[in-house]
């Protein structure tokens, strides 16, 4: 699992740089899920400003895990909104939670606070019953054709 | 001359154990200071800038599905919509990047295109007292504000010029125009006759300008935004078209052509794919 995106990046290269953020986007067969017909929006409720460390496990399911899931589920409205509180006292009451609209009308909410991103991805994915997306749909993409696996290779060459 | 140096050398390395720096003596006995050449010197060399832009023509001319991080404009936006997700759609801008070669001698590319599904919606101020150009202007649907000397005492008062991209004028509307040079030439919107924004016939010039995009090669790169994350893929594709066509028109004519390269495409925060420019 990328714990840090700017770590994970090589710095030497500019391709394989593209190549590593476009295979990260992508995900993995851990981090790929499809979610059903009946989600309609995934709304993820975050503070403004990066103050609380409380919240850093959203911010990073926000960087980390919401591209993957907007990859796999085109038809999904993903939508963040960010809350910025006029006075301290009212950092406390900004919920910290990932909504989930379905398409019956129905909200489910998961809430975010003290929590990683990886136990946030997995609570969201049991909540609305998603799959796993299967290894060859996965697109992968490599620097040199001798990287490629031997099927992937001749499919292509077909 | 070389053993008087080395002796001085020695002397001077015995004598301060910290001196670092390397002198000769010429015929005279004075001091020489050797320079080390810059590695600057190598790049602005003649032959070594000759060899760079042989090497980026014969990079120019291999197709673009031999690129690793090649792939067509559909999958591209799933990427791009993926790396925007949660970003507002006014800051997730998609650009392409072409390289194009020049021919020598030729003046560089630039001009203006209007794309089918305009970027930016465009707004147009027009300074007339002409009835019947108001009239005219008033049976369209484009976005404008026209007015003559009401106009230019509300924008004296504080109007906000922000929302308006072009600003026209009849010639007799010119005149009117001096308490307000100022605010309209900071903003880059006073009318002039060289920059073809002052005609009688107003109505050409908001037809014109309406969805325009101007471009312009800077060294071998150009520029140009398509669209937004939220555009459909259709739209898109349209606008990458609408560029291409426009730059295959401004080829020279005889026998030799721009070398028109690799194109990319890329968000404002995400990854950068080569697309295919040439057969849309």
């Amino acid at each position: 699992m990328i714990k840090d995106l700017a770590q994970a990046l090589p710095r030497h290269n500019k391709l394989l740089r593209q190549i590593t953020r476009l295979n990260i986007i992508a995900g993995t067969p851990e981090t790929a899920f499809k979610f059903g017909p009946e989600l309609k929006k995934l709304e993820v409720v975050i503070y403004s400003k990066n103050i609380l460390a409380h919240g850093a496990g959203l911010k990073k399911f926000w960087k980390l895990n919401l591209p993957t899931l907007k990859f796999h589920n085109d038809d999904v409205d993903f939508v963040v909104t960010r809350v910025r509180p006029t006075k301290r006292e009212d950092f406390d009451k900004i919920p910290l939670e990932v909504r989930l609209h379905q398409e019956n009308g129905k909200m489910q909410k998961v809430d975010c606070t003290n929590k990683d991103n990886e136990s946030i991805l997995r609570e969201v994915v049991e909540m609305m019953n998603a799959k796993l997306v299967a290894e060859k749909d996965i697109p992968t993409l490599y620097r040199y054709e001798h990287q490629k696996p031997v099927a992937e290779a001749e499919a292509e060459a077909l | 001359m070389l053993k008087s140096g080395f002796q001085s050398f020695r002397s001077c390395y015995f004598s301060r154990g910290f001196a670092s720096s390397l002198f000769l003596l010429n015929a005279t006995g004075a001091t020489l200071s050797v320079l080390r050449a810059s590695p600057k010197d190598h790049r602005k060399d003649p032959k070594v800038i000759l060899q760079r832009v042989s090497r980026k023509k014969q990079r120019a001319k291999r197709p673009a599905d031999m690129n690793p991080i090649y792939m067509d404009i559909p999958l591209a936006m799933k990427y791009m919509r993926a790396a925007e997700v949660g970003n507002p759609a006014k800051r997730t801008t998609v650009s392409v990047q072409v390289t194009i070669i020049p021919e020598k001698g030729v003046s560089p590319i630039q001009g203006l295109v209007a794309l089918p599904k305009p970027i930016k919606d465009t707004c147009a101020l027009v300074f007339t007292e002409n009835a019947l150009q108001v009239e005219k202007l008033a049976a369209t649907s484009y976005s404008y504000k026209v007015g003559g000397n009401d106009l230019v005492e509300q924008i004296n008062q504080g109007l906000s010029l922000d929302g308006f991209s072009h600003c026209f004028a009849t010639p007799e509307a010119l005149s009117i125009l001096k308490p307000i040079q100022r605010t309209l030439g900071v903003a880059g919107l006073m009318p002039t006759v060289k920059k073809g924004t002052v005609s009688d016939d107003i109505l050409s010039l908001v037809e014109k300008s309406a969805g325009q995009l101007s471009y312009r090669l800077k060294g071998y790169n150009l520029a140009i935004p398509v669209g937004r994350c939220d555009f459909t893929d259709k739209e898109i594709i349209q606008n990458i078209k609408a560029i291409a066509d426009h730059v295959n028109a401004s080829q020279p004519t005889g026998n030799k052509k721009h070398i028109v390269g690799r194109c990319s495409l890329s968000s404002t925060n995400g990854p950068s794919v080569v697309i295919d420019f040439k057969n849309l």
